[in-house]
């Protein structure tokens, strides 16, 4: 039994925040400096009532058009997010509903940041393949901007916020890629490196004006990523007995174009295998390899039969890495 | 070229640092380029270079010569 991936999305907040406007912000910055050193010259970032389970919703609604697929044949909706609508109940029980998805859909959150996207196929394809769900609908959100200090160099830089949608089935109709096997892995000794500190249970805000801020240790996580990245991608590599040459895409989480372009050196295979897309978008979280995706797919860029590694780093210390075997046909090629 | 020139050599190149301004007991705090972009590239280097790993929270080991250069030698003493 196989598993393919049928549709996939990205939803963009309308707002967009340039270098220049944070230099606005920020007079000792410099906006050449920025785009020089993280690849990055825009994001979008969510309006302020606009929450992640909007920009999910959007994206999950854009899926379902263009896909016409039966919101009926949904089994299992899963949302990925570290900025959930609430504390409680769970965004995807809300999306469940926005979406008019039937009340025999089973619909649950999990909180993982980067690694979320291949970690969501993972699980999506074990779900099928157990064959207790025939599709599912795989919906990441984050809106890591309400998190970022104005004044934070390291973060406000970087991060986007966005919304994306994948759907997963048992069935090879109209299917982009199939779905291949997945490594998964996790390092808690990283986990005050990418954090979000204060609002839990652990550190509650009592103060009326203060909010939740996101703290990245750059150095840190630049060393986990060039560690865990070769050596995920070396372990899912034996797991389908491939080798690294007869690998097409090496699609990498969007992390910075600074620590992209290292691993690219780090990985030895060809630059043009491993696209960097990301410079009007800046670091989405979870959305970056969607919106990696959608963008190589716009531009023609997969074959039948290409091979594509996706690889998923980051919060937690947490990572991800899923094979994946193009099986539509280019536009131009139809 | 000794380990210790070659370190030197190599990080004046990583950081662009005019050659002399880094000595054997050289500071990360001394020197403007050594920040957290520094450390990265530092650490990118000894890596590709030098098939250096770090574990998690160890990042501070590179914050002057000496440390880098004990770091290494532990590294081909285990290797």
């Amino acid at each position: 039994m196989s598993v393919f991936l049928r549709g996939i999305t990205v939803h963009l907040p309308e707002r967009i925040v340039t270098n220049e406007d944070l230099v606005a912000n920020n007079p000792d910055w410099n906006a050449d400096s920025i785009y020089k050193k993280i690849g990055i010259r825009a994001r979008r970032v969510a309006a302020k009532d606009e929450t992640a389970g909007d920009l999910g919703h959007q994206a999950a609604e854009k899926l379902l058009q263009e896909t016409s697929f039966p919101r009926s044949a949904i089994d299992v909706l899963l949302f990925c997010t570290e900025s959930p609508d609430f504390l409680l109940p769970s965004t995807s029980c809300v999306l469940q509903d926005r979406l008019g998805l039937s009340t025999n859909c089973g619909a649950f959150d999990y909180n993982l940041g980067c690694s979320g996207f291949t970690y969501g196929l993972w699980l999506a394809r074990s779900l099928i393949l157990s064959g207790d769900a025939h599709n599912v609908l795989l919906i990441l959100a984050d809106t890591y901007s309400k998190y970022c200090d104005a004044h934070d160099l390291t973060t406000v830089t970087i991060f986007g916020d966005a919304g994306a949608a994948a759907l997963i089935t048992a069935g090879e109709d109209e299917a982009l890629a199939c779905i291949g096997p997945s490594i998964v892995g996790t390092d808690g000794r990283g986990a005050s490196n990418l954090i979000v500190r204060c609002g839990g249970a652990r550190h509650p805000i009592l103060s009326g004006d203060a909010r939740p801020l996101v703290f990245m240790n750059g150095p840190e996580i630049f060393s986990f990523t060039l560690t865990s990245v070769r050596n995920g991608i070396a372990a899912l590599l034996k797991r389908i007995h491939c080798e690294w040459e007869e690998i097409d895409w090496y699609l990498l989480h969007q992390a910075n174009r600074f620590m992209l372009e290292r691993i690219r050196t780090v990985l030895k295979v060809s630059p043009e295998k491993v696209p960097i897309v990301m410079e009007d978008v800046g670091n989405t979280v979870c959305a970056t390899i969607p919106h990696l995706i959608q963008t190589q797919m716009e531009a023609n860029k997969f074959r039948v039969g290409d091979t594509c590694v996706l690889a998923g780093f980051g919060v937690g210390y947490s990572w991800a890495m899923t094979s994946l075997t193009w099986c539509a046909p280019s536009k131009d090629a139809s | 070229m000794t380990l210790e020139e070659q370190v030197v050599e190599k990080i004046t190149q990583v950081l662009q640092l005019a050659p002399g301004v880094l000595g054997l007991e050289t500071k990360s705090d001394e020197i403007e380029a050594w920040d957290s972009m520094g450390a990265m590239e530092i650490l990118f280097l000894l890596q590709s270079e030098f098939g250096i790993e770090l574990a998690p929270n160890q990042m501070e080991q590179l914050n002057s010569i000496p440390s880098i250069l004990a770091l290494i030698r532990k590294h081909r003493e285990l290797s």
